[in-house]
């Protein structure tokens, strides 16, 4: 196609008619305003009473545009195809549990029908005893219901913590409990152990599990995870780590995991040695998820938000802000150890590809892509690509230097990272003094394009050779192999 | 939904009517309304002004992006019950229309909805354990970069189709007429090459025979599909009151959200 034939085509289907004027007449739209009255009452909204730039109307009129988007994607024509596709849904799910609905039918016509049914058929006396055999029945079915559910929610976990068995990892639990009936299932697992088969790998202990399932809803599993953990190893130092609240999700479907995710609020990981506790990692929060995408990939997102690592570098250990989107490739299927696990995925030509990895100081901000793979001996390989403002770009500099004026180098950026974060009123751009009022909030919808056109300002490569890493050609440290 | 939607008209017809005394009051409200939900959660103290603007706009945004509802029953039945509990006053505190946005409008909830908006056009979607980050993508960033000056350059021409025939999938089911001829001419350069001031109707007509002969295509099938599509379109330009321009200009980033959307589900 031409695009002058497409033009042609699209003013020829766009073109007004006389229907829209009489349409106009007869239906109850014109008391909405046009879209320059729109725009005139959110410049008059946001900036005021006072004459609006023509960058301001602009974006005005882009914002409005947009919130137009978002309505027509939400209209009923939507709604039409959402409630089809839940009809849909809802038809699958009903064949798939047409025995519980059979049960769910029998209850309610057990339960409405008595209520139902005009008193002159029998009496007073027989329909309370009608109702009242009605409840004890839906009480027995009920409970019948409850207990059947617990009984498979137990036995998926007890089939799971075997295939767990078999890939080297055992589980166990102090005291375990079942209760949350009548309404849902609660199992629960106090002092959870988790070892490896390798005895010269740590041991995880968990306080308490406590997970709730719906017997309505049996494929979510949301998991309370009381802390504290810590992890014992042969030698003496262990970590512990504890939260004020830790949720697992996990979504299933009745093939396969759809989606687990972890969120902790306020996380502190801390080592213990000699009887002193040294934290080693602190956090506002941590958000992470993963799904299937495609036959053998994962599509993994994690947020972290106000973390830092106390006694890491002078940089990490002011905190930070995180985002990473990333896709793991060619992953085995089978459940196996983790370093049989990781071999096999070398092997198959697995690959970690870094979509894009964000962190965040203040006014720094590094965005980082690129793609990762182990080498046949277990070392990571590849080139992550580095954007980084002005500071990060300082940062990256330190390195080249001696140890001693890179330490104190950085000792001062992280420095400056605090005070800009005091400074700044706002995390990302530029400082909210400098940037007029108006230009924020539609700012927002281009930060990323902002902070892309701010990286830009220099690229690093990360590279990644035989486990070492290098800063462009310095190297910065080294990686143990995996497996 | 429908509903739902109704009520969003609603909003406005009656911001949109108020005094503008009574205008300026309520934006103040809701911007007090902004400042508290964002002072009540775990914002830090230095970007609550921003964030407090940040969800101002937002709120204005969605409020004055509102189109009306199709369903004219649903509209005016929405409109009739709001009317009959105003009280009409000259003190903009003691309006009822006002008192009646400010609490559609500055409710919690309503604020809780508009303030995820921003995080997940910030972070992409909330998905059990993370938002997904969508707007990094270079793709997406091009896209954000390109900002059509010329709304009839070849891109933007892509874009208007490719939202025209997303739009018009959720108006009309594939198999339907209109869905059909809209196929044909997106996709047919010979049939867009015909086209004039006037629709090559014939020649649709005749396209179409040859490619599904168990179907009779008349001119008079094909005029009743273009005037469904036109009706349609028209109907869209009345729901948000835009001309042509403009509605493609929404078709297009109509577009580009799905292409986002296609995006992160892939």
């Amino acid at each position: 196609m031409t695009s002058a034939d497409s033009k042609q085509t699209l003013r020829a289907l766009f073109a007004p008619q006389v229907d829209d004027a009489l349409g106009r007449q007869r239906d109850d739209t014109d008391t909405l305003p046009t879209l320059e009255r729109r725009v005139e009452l959110y410049l008059r909204a946001v900036h005021g009473a006072r004459p609006a730039t023509e960058e301001q109307r602009a974006d005005a009129r882009r914002r409005i545009l947009e919130a137009m988007t978002v309505d027509m994607a939400e209209t009923s024509t939507v709604a039409r195809a959402t409630v089809s596709q839940e009809t849909q849904a809802l038809r699958k799910a009903t064949a798939n549990t047409s025995q519980g609905s059979r049960l769910l039918d029998v209850l309610r016509d057990a339960l409405i029908r008595p209520l139902m049914t005009p008193i002159v058929t029998g009496g007073p006396w027989r329909l309370a005893a009608i109702s009242f055999a009605t409840l004890v029945f839906a009480g027995v079915a009920w409970s019948a219901v409850w207990f059947y559910a617990a009984r498979a929610a137990e036995s998926v976990i007890a089939s799971w913590v075997d295939s767990e068995a078999k890939s080297g990892r055992a589980y166990s639990c102090g005291s375990q409990g079942i209760g949350g009936f009548p309404v849902r299932i609660e199992l629960s697992c106090v002092g959870l152990n988790v070892t490896l088969a390798n005895a010269a790998q740590p041991t995880l202990i968990v306080n308490e599990l406590q997970t709730v399932v719906s017997p309505l809803a049996p494929h979510t599993l949301v998991t309370t995870i009381n802390g504290p953990i810590s992890v014992r190893s042969n030698q003496s130092a262990t970590l512990v780590g504890d939260w004020s609240r830790a949720r697992l999700t996990l979504q299933s479907s009745p093939d396969s995991l759809r989606q687990v995710s972890l969120a902790l609020d306020e996380p502190t990981f801390s080592r213990l040695s000699r009887g002193s506790k040294e934290p080693v990692f602190v956090g506002g929060r941590l958000e992470f998820g993963a799904a299937p995408a495609g036959i053998s990939d994962i599509k993994i997102v994690a947020h972290a938000t106000g973390v830092s690592f106390p006694e890491g570098d002078p940089i990490t250990a002011q905190p930070f802000l995180a985002d990473i989107s990333a896709v793991l490739r060619n992953l085995p299927k089978s459940p196996e150890r983790l370093a049989v696990l990781l071999h096999n995925w070398q092997s198959r030509g697995g690959s970690l590809e870094v979509i894009e990895a964000r962190i965040q100081q203040g006014d720094a901000v590094a965005m980082g892509t690129g793609q990762l793979r182990l080498n046949d001996a277990g070392r990571i390989e590849g080139v992550l690509s580095v954007a980084a403002t002005d500071t990060y770009q300082q940062l990256a500099r330190t390195y080249s230097l001696d140890a001693k004026s890179g330490t104190r180098e950085r000792e001062r950026i992280a420095q400056s990272l605090l005070s800009d974060s005091r400074s700044q009123s706002r995390s990302l751009g530029t400082p909210e003094t400098a940037q007029p009022a108006d230009r924020r909030s539609a700012d927002e919808r281009y930060r990323p394009q902002t902070m892309q056109r701010q990286a830009e300002k220099m690229e690093i490569p990360i590279r990644f050779v035989d486990g070492r890493v290098y800063l462009e050609f310095t190297p910065i440290g080294e990686i143990a192999p995996l497996f | 939904m429908e509903e739902m939607r109704a009520a969003g008209a609603t909003r406005l017809k009656v911001l949109n009517s108020l005094p503008r005394q009574h205008q300026d009051y309520f934006f103040g409200e809701v911007r007090k309304l902004c400042a508290n939900f964002i002072a009540s959660g775990d914002t830090p103290i230095a970007l609550r002004e921003s964030g407090a603007l940040e969800l101002f706009s937002e709120v204005m945004a969605k409020l004055l992006g509102a189109g009306s509802s199709g369903n004219l029953m649903a509209s005016n039945k929405d409109t009739g019950a709001i009317e009959r509990d105003w009280r009409v006053d000259h003190d903009p505190s003691r309006d009822g229309r006002v008192s009646w946005l400010v609490s559609e409008i500055g409710g919690r909830q309503a604020l809780a909805h508009r303030n995820e908006d921003i995080r997940r056009r910030l972070y992409g979607r909330w998905r059990k354990g993370g938002y997904t980050v969508e707007q990094l993508a270079e793709g997406h960033v091009a896209d954000l970069a390109v900002e059509p000056e010329e709304p009839y350059e070849d891109e933007d021409n892509r874009k208007i189709w490719r939202g025209l025939l997303a739009a018009a999938k959720l108006e009309f089911g594939p198999n339907e007429d209109v869905s059909i001829v809209l196929d044909l001419l997106a996709n047919d350069s010979e049939i867009q090459s015909a086209f004039g001031s006037e629709w090559p109707i014939r020649m649709i007509a005749d396209t179409l025979n040859q490619r599904s002969p168990h179907r009779l295509w008349t001119d008079e099938r094909v005029d009743n599909a273009k005037k469904r599509l036109r009706t349609w379109l028209g109907r869209l330009r009345r729901e948000y009151r835009i001309d042509s321009a403009d509605l493609m200009d929404l078709l297009a980033r109509y577009a580009r959200r799905q292409q986002e959307a296609e995006n992160v589900g892939a």
